[in-house]
């Protein structure tokens, strides 16, 4: 199988740099798979899980924050406002901040687009946190 | 005489323990410097990259459209400072503040957003149109802080709150070197996505598709593009601080070093003295008894 070279940044640090089998992520348009060779594409990311594959079979979970990917067939450049490593993520915090945004949601004189986008970003953390167990 | 000397003892003291604080903070500030440029380095990669790829979809998408860059009468202007929180950093604060304040023509046409606590009092104590102030940020600066200043901007350059709005802050030249600097935010002059000529420029680009279209994700650029532009506008700030902060405190040190030789030099005159006069009194006395 070929490899193709993923990087991925944030604000803050250059999350992730390496060669990789492919990566699945969720796009302004559904999920997709990207393999080596992909046509050229640039695309608005959802908060969502973003899995990297080191060799076909074998996959790390990461978070991924809102962002949007370049992809290039040798090259995915991906510019995220966050992402975080299953070990990095406080579920605690997650899940109380599900808890306040599911409340937030209840009542209609909230900021509901805030709340929905908070209550996304936890679920997303909850959901990669679970992976960490796995390994 | 014994006075004299015990005085000069006193503030040999008190100015060495002056010195062990002021080459503590130094100290501090210089490894607070570094963990801010890695910052900046790190943010550098991201806005670069982002901004060529800003500049490809423009390229691809024709002319852009967006509030963000259409110009128009400026009735209000609105100044974004950032300044530290806390002061001992030589004239870091002072020279953003007083850049600001000359460049300010009419109070009545200026209102202010300030980052850190010194813009702030400055500002507020002199009347100005202070709309909002964040403090406790200035020093380590976060992406989170900095979109939620900049989501407050892009409101109100929106609501037509303010028609421009203009980024007062320190540049790191170097870390002996730290400029005052004022830049425009918005409107984004739309000669920023125009794409560079490169002569040497041989490689053909790629014909990219986009999904969902490059309007679309020129319109999710742009307030990232203002968001990234205010964190790394922060984060040079933060750098100039501890970068001025680490230079004032070696300057204040060596000060002290030299105070302290100056001191010590009198100190042993006075010694000397002492026990000149000491002698010539004793010798004096046996002279007498002969």
């Amino acid at each position: 199988m070929s490899t193709y070279r993923l990087l991925i940044i944030t604000p803050e640090r250059v999350f992730y740099d390496g060669e990789i089998n492919r990566i699945v992520l969720k796009g302004a348009e559904g999920n997709m798979a990207i393999l080596a060779n992909h046509t050229p594409l640039m695309t608005t990311l959802a908060l969502s899980e973003l899995k990297i594959y080191s060799d076909p079979k074998k996959f790390t979970s990461a978070t991924l924050l809102g962002g949007f990917a370049k992809i290039e067939p040798e090259k995915v450049v991906i510019l995220a406002d966050a992402a975080e490593w299953p070990e990095e993520i406080d579920i605690d915090r997650a899940q109380r901040a599900k808890e306040r945004a599911e409340a937030a949601l209840k009542k209609s004189d909230q900021d509901l687009v805030r709340a929905q986008a908070a209550l996304r970003r936890a679920i997303v953390r909850i959901e990669v946190s679970k992976t960490r167990e796995n390994r | 005489m014994a006075e004299n000397i015990r005085d000069i003892k006193r503030r040999i003291k008190s100015v060495n323990s002056t010195k062990q604080i002021t080459h503590a903070m130094e100290l501090v500030a210089s490894s607070k410097l570094r963990k801010a440029r890695m910052k900046a380095e790190a943010r550098k990669a991201y806005f670069d990259t982002m901004l060529s790829s800003m500049r490809e979809m423009a390229a691809q998408a024709g002319k852009v459209k967006s509030v963000y860059l259409q110009e128009r009468e400026v009735k209000k202007t609105l100044y974004v400072v950032i300044t530290a929180d806390r002061g001992l950093a030589g004239g870091y604060n002072a020279n953003v503040i007083k850049l600001v304040a000359n460049t300010i023509k009419d109070k009545e046409k200026a209102c202010l957003i300030t980052i850190g606590a010194k813009g702030r009092d400055y500002f507020q104590k002199r009347g100005y149109e202070v709309v909002k102030e964040f403090s406790g940020m200035s020093e380590q600066p976060s992406y989170a802080d900095a979109s939620e200043v900049g989501r407050l901007i892009m409101e109100m350059y929106v609501k037509e709150e303010a028609d421009e709005v203009v980024l007062a802050y320190t540049e790191f030249v170097s870390t002996i070197t730290q400029r005052a600097n004022i830049i425009k935010l918005l409107p984004i002059s739309p000669h920023e996505f125009d794409e560079e000529k490169k002569e040497d420029d041989k490689e053909i680009p790629l014909i990219m598709s986009y999904e969902p279209s490059p309007e679309a994700l020129l319109d999710y650029l742009i307030p990232k593009y203002i968001w990234n532009t205010v964190y790394g506008a922060m984060i040079e700030g933060s750098a100039s601080e501890q970068g001025a902060r680490r230079m004032a405190m070696e300057t204040a040190t060596e000060n002290a070093n030299e105070m302290i030789d100056v001191l010590t030099l009198h100190y042993n005159r006075a010694r000397q003295a002492q026990i000149t006069q000491e002698l010539t009194e004793i010798i004096g006395g046996a002279e007498a008894l002969k």
